[in-house]
């Protein structure tokens, strides 16, 4: 065995540049599987990080249904016989520098907020009214020091603060200011409210038996589910990402440990003739894979933990803005997390050259010449079994609605897809070389088709990243298209009306709807019900009415049954996931009592992943007994309206009242939608960063490969810059196969992750669209790139000196 | 070869570091509230005590707004029907702040309440401890003349005495206390001076024995009980002076009806300071001043805690006077508050010196030795 080692450590001593392309795709394809497994953390685990600091992992948490709470809760509580102890909070978003923060207004004598504060850090809140304590690291990314001023936003209100600190907590409390509850009641004129009251788990039942029905009580793992199951789509497509990545690097690894194999061929042989078995060989070969592996992962998981740390803002801020949840900052690795990842993706390494290892124990003892391998005859077997992957993958979609069965058969297609990518590609090159129209390009591409064993792992890895990463912006430009219809479609008002600090009172909405120039309103008053689906109240006029994007059931007739009160209608997320349809009876718990109420239609939506159910405005304040809206659209009547005179009207009814045109919302929707999608982006180009490694590393490998072929044309008069031209050729030549095998993939990958992905991780569906200007951009995007990754190659082999190479064997 | 794997070998362990260093545990929040920053010196828009005042009742049980700290302080020795011993204290603490202006909301406190119920079982040599923290706000603590609470932990003033319910987790109190002594001012009439500087003085009353009968729970037992209490009640604003270290306090109920409060102040160099004091109450209700130099209390045997403090739990105190030399030996060690606040305060015994009877029982607190 030690003559083993000795012989792999001498290979590696020779061929740095191998072992460190080996180690870096690895490191990449591990790198980007790990970010995203602590990204996907970050969206399930820490998500409930203020009841977490204040009132310990297991708290019990008290609410009101749709809006605050009202502090005498506490008080009767905390004043009963027995009470547990109860954290009252208060929580307020606001905004600094674009940035989500909460102020949580706590009482540090009740329950658990009492152990959060130091003495002086306490004194300094009971102090001064508008301080507010943050941890260091909070702190660090405010750029702000203890005893610094900050001035945040509520709207269009601003607060000023005076930081505290720093408060000894962890991530928990990342953007997370405390205050006194005292104090930020008043700052934000919210006396009287709370936005929850947590108590240890025990105390569950004793709550229950004293809080009126309409109060919720929700255990930390009831909200745990609540925030996975609001992140559940996004984090399915990060896994989704991960796991691609991987698959990429695995790539890169096996047409690197091919490339070794090839190159020690020889020195294997002359090991097998002086009498080594295969069996160690065997050993040999896969003790070397894994140390590689094994150590190009460990590389991985520090990159990935780096790389997860500086991305992680790209995915709390959508997280913030849609689901209303404030992520920690950093990431939280944890020892059991690195083990799995190093574990999967060293397994996963070992089988990938299963296959090399079968070739490596056929090497017949004694046979040094290095001759290109045999043509192994498994072409017809291996497109057997892509095609029956890709079958497999079509069964597997329609057996099941799930989603995780769907990334499952994508899996599978892909699969399949990248067994017959090699031999696509390999048909395109011989195109390519016979239209080729110099000799010298013909030539190169000849070169190439000649090494095609070593070729053919670059060629899957290539497109299949091409592919995925064109299919996944098609998809992300499929997707803003569609948002950005529908909300052109919906936004019917001339302009809105919202209040920077909760809901529009009644009076306030009649002074509004009385101004000048006003010829109609609609509302919309969006609230979670008791059981915890979302309820809009609209008062829709016929006007807004046409808004809607009907999938299912008539408009008129929809419209109709909608105003008597007998009907509503529902999102498409919301019908998907309760599995509802026109004409199905749905029952809403009023605190009136149950009522039915029939489907008249379902509407597009993507606003809300989890469903609405819209009921008309007027049943509702009468069902549920709240006259408040959230929003009102302004119908202009043009012969009277002058704008100035209504923003100065509405300023005049109330200051907090905020008007935004048609096209700012519209605009809103839209950097949202941006924002959530720039995780996606930077997912896309870090596979194409691997998918450039990969490219490399086999241009690499074949270059060194045919070091003798290209010692003899040197030789017979070739000059050093058409050699370099010959290299570069060839790389442009395969980088150019490869995306044009990736074009009808990437189209694929777009359908499938709009059609069938998207409906089953969100629960809508997205109309049918081509936007090929991925398609366009990523063809001379390869090419450009195929060019560049050949100039090292070429001066690598261009520098060599013939005569050795030639005299060699 | 073994420089080569070497070097593989500490690349690895490397990484491996800095992995573990990444995912090693966040650091637990580990702040703890003192109420000591609250016992600081007060500002000056408090209200000073500099002399005596009359003291009327029940008004003077109430709260009194505009000084730094006051206190409801009950301690007492209870017996269970099989001659089984326990040791009890319930306190409320009201520390004002500062007073500047307050936020807008019913949240707006003028004051903290602690609440402090300790029960030493004496058999088990258990000491049983609680506290409770409330802002003086929303009604969820506060004394007025007739009624003293934070949260549902109360004391009922009654026609007859007070009732006291007290349940924590694991143990609890129900309790009625019958005075059997009138109230006794402490110190002048009830001004109690512990320093040189005008305010270093409290208002200071004591009921030194209330017939007490009720219950006593520690986990889901329950056992009745009777026997002896104290109340002491006090306010002011900047009571101790600057050189103090600590004190030394006795309430000791002797068996032939007389009850003994001593206290002893200690200065920063370990001697009483001259402003100790105490007081004799003898069974009519008539009562003696005693002055620094009417007694003495010298430390004897000492227990280490946990965290290395030594606390005096054998004292030797003489009243020469009262021709009393006694010796005063906490019922077991480890009776010390382990919360916000760090003190001794528990159940004692009283036996003469020379002969070794038993002459009665007290309470003895003991304050600064884990500072």
């Amino acid at each position: 065995m030690r003559l083993l080692l000795q012989s792999s450590r001498r290979f590696f001593r020779r061929h740095p540049g191998q072992l460190v392309l080996a180690l870096a795709g690895m490191a990449a394809g591990v790198a980007v599987m790990t970010g995203v497994a602590l990204m996907r953390d970050v969206l399930i685990e820490s998500l409930d990080g203020a009841a977490e600091a204040l009132a310990g992992r297991d708290s019990v948490r008290v609410t009101a249904a749709g809006g605050p709470l009202d502090e005498s809760v506490f008080r009767a509580l905390a004043l009963a016989e027995g009470a547990p102890p109860l954290t009252p909070v208060l929580m307020q978003r606001v905004a600094f520098d674009g940035r989500r923060l909460e102020l949580l207004g706590i009482d540090p004598f009740s329950g658990g907020g009492r152990g959060l504060l130091p003495p002086d850090l306490l004194g300094q809140l009971f102090e001064s009214p508008i301080a507010a304590a943050a941890n260091a690291s909070t702190l660090a990314r405010l750029d702000r020091a203890a005893g610094d001023p900050l001035t945040v936003r509520i709207g269009d209100r601003s607060l000023q603060l005076e930081l505290v600190g720093p408060l000894p907590a962890g991530q928990a409390l990342d953007d997370r200011l405390l205050m006194d509850i005292a104090a930020l009641q008043d700052a934000v004129d919210r006396q009287g409210q709370l936005s929850w009251i947590d108590a240890p788990a025990e105390a569950r039942e004793w709550l229950r038996a004293r809080l009126r029905d309409s109060l919720q009580i929700d255990s930390a793992a009831q909200r745990r589910d609540a925030a996975a199951r609001l992140t559940e789509g996004m984090r399915a497509n990060l896994t989704a990402m991960g796991l691609i990545s991987l698959a990429v690097g695995l790539f890169v690894i096996f047409s690197v440990l091919s490339f070794l194999l090839v190159q020690r061929r020889r020195s294997l042989a002359i090991l097998r003739a002086v009498g080594v078995t295969s069996a160690r060989v065997t050993a040999m070969l896969l003790l070397e894979t894994a140390v590689v592996a094994g150590l190009g992962a460990l590389i991985g998981l520090v990159l990935g933990t780096l790389l997860a740390d500086s991305l992680v803002g790209l995915v709390r801020v959508p997280v913030a803005e849609l689901y209303g949840l404030l992520a920690p900052a950093g990431v939280q690795p944890s020892a059991p997390l690195y083990a799995g990842v190093w574990i999967v993706a060293v397994g996963a390494a070992l089988l990938s050259v299963s296959g090399l290892l079968r070739e490596a124990r056929r090497i017949p003892p004694g046979r040094i010449l290095r001759l290109p391998p045999a043509d192994s005859g498994q072409r017809l077997p291996s497109a057997i079994a892509a095609f029956g992957l890709l079958a497999l993958a079509v069964v597997t979609v329609f057996a099941s609605r799930s989603l995780p069965v769907a990334f499952a058969a994508l899996f599978l297609a892909l699969g399949g897809f990248a067994l017959l990518a090699p031999e696509l590609g390999v048909r395109l090159l011989s195109a390519l070389r016979r239209i080729a129209p110099r000799r010298l390009p013909a030539r190169a591409l000849a070169l190439l088709l000649a090494g095609q064993k070593r070729i053919r792992p670059a060629l899957a890895a290539l497109s299949l990243a091409l592919a995925l990463a064109v299919g996944l912006a098609m998809m992300v430009l499929g997707f803003r298209a569609a948002v950005d219809d529908w909300i052109d479609r919906l936004l019917r008002a001339d302009s809105y009306v919202t209040a920077s600090q909760g809901a529009l009172a009644p009076a306030t909405v009649d002074r509004i709807a009385g101004l000048p120039g006003i010829d109609t309103t609609s509302s919309a008053r969006r609230v979670t019900v008791d059981d915890g689906r979302q309820l809009i109240a609209y008062d829709l006029p016929p006007r807004a009415w046409k808004g809607f994007e009907w999938l299912a059931g008539d408009s008129e007739a929809a419209y109709t049954a909608f105003r008597a009160g007998t009907a509503v209608v529902i999102s498409e997320p919301l019908a998907r996931r309760d599995r509802l349809e026109v004409g199905d009876e749905l029952r809403l718990d009023t605190p009136a009592g149950s009522r039915p109420f029939r489907v008249a239609a379902v509407y597009r939506d993507y606003a809300s992943e989890r469903g609405t159910i819209a009921l008309h405005a007027p049943l509702y304040r009468q069902l549920y007994d709240d006259r408040r809206r959230d929003s009102l659209g302004l119908y202009y009547d043009p012969a009277t309206l002058d704008e100035a005179a209504l923003a100065e009207r509405l300023r005049a009814i109330d200051p907090d009242l905020q008007l935004t045109g048609r096209e700012a919302v519209r605009e809103t929707t839209l950097a949202v939608f941006d924002r959530t999608f720039r995780i996606s982006w930077a997912l896309a180009a870090l596979v194409a960063v691997i998918a450039v490694i990969a490219l490399v590393s086999a241009l690499l490998a074949l270059g060194l490969e045919r070091r003798r072929d290209y010692a003899t044309l040197r030789a017979l008069g070739l000059t050093r810059g058409r050699l370099h031209a010959l290299v570069v050729c060839q790389t442009a030549g395969l980088a150019l196969a490869a995306a044009l095998v990736a074009v009808p993939l990437s189209i694929a990958i777009h359908l499938g992750l709009s059609l069938v992905i998207q409906p089953r991780a969100f629960g809508w569906s997205l109309p049918l669209s081509w936007p090929l200007a991925p398609v366009a951009v990523m063809l001379p995007l390869a090419l450009v790139c195929g060019l560049l990754a050949g100039l090292y190659p070429a001066w690598r082999i261009g520098r060599r000196d013939p005569a050795p190479e030639l005299k060699e064997e | 070869m073994r420089r080569d794997l070497g070097l593989l070998l500490l690349l690895a362990l490397a990484l491996v570091a800095w992995l573990g260093w990444q995912a090693r545990p966040q650091p637990a929040a580990d702040g703890r509230l003192s109420a000591s920053g609250l016992l600081n010196d007060a500002p000056e828009s408090f209200r000073q005590v500099t002399g005596p005042r009359p003291l009327s009742f029940p008004a003077d049980h109430a709260a009194h707004p505009g000084y730094r700290n006051e206190w409801w302080y009950f301690t007492g020795n209870l017996d269970g029907p099989g001659g089984e011993r326990y040791g009890f204290q319930f306190t409320l603490f009201r520390f004002e702040l500062d007073h500047a202006p307050r936020p807008d909301s019913a949240w707006s406190a003028d004051a903290v309440w602690m609440a402090h119920l300790a029960l030493s079982d004496v058999e088990g040599r258990v000491f049983h401890q609680s506290e409770r923290f409330a802002r003086g706000a929303l009604g969820l603590a506060g004394a007025t003349g007739d009624r003293w609470w934070l949260q549902d932990w109360q004391v009922a003033r009654r026609s007859d005495g007070f009732a006291l319910t007290a349940h924590a987790e694991d143990f609890g109190l129900a309790l009625e206390l019958e005075p059997v002594r009138p109230i006794v001012r402490q110190g002048e009439a009830g001004y109690s001076r512990k320093g040189p500087e005008p305010g270093n003085a409290s208002h200071y009353y004591s009921i030194t024995r209330l017939a007490t009968s009720g219950r006593v729970r520690i986990g889901d037992r329950e056992r009745p009980v009777e026997g002896l209490a104290w109340l002491d009640r006090e306010w002011g604003s900047s009571q101790l002076a600057d050189n103090l270290d600590g004190w030394d306090w006795f309430s000791l109920q002797l068996d032939d009806g007389r009850d003994v409060m001593v206290y002893r102040l200690r200065t920063d160099d370990g001697e009483a300071s001259r402003f100790s004091a105490g007081k004799v109450v003898y069974p009519d209700g008539e009562s003696r001043t005693l002055g620094p130099a009417d007694f003495t209390a010298t430390p004897g045997r000492e227990w280490r805690d946990t965290e290395g403090n030594a606390w005096p739990v054998e004292w030797a105190v003489t009243v020469p006077s009262e021709d009393l030399s006694l010796e005063v030996e906490a019922r077991f060690d480890d009776q010390r508050w382990t919360g916000a606040v760090s003190y001794w305060e528990g159940a004692v015994g009283v036996r003469d010196a020379n002969s070794g009877e038993s002459l009665g029982r007290g309470y003895l607190e003991l304050s600064g030795y884990a500072e």
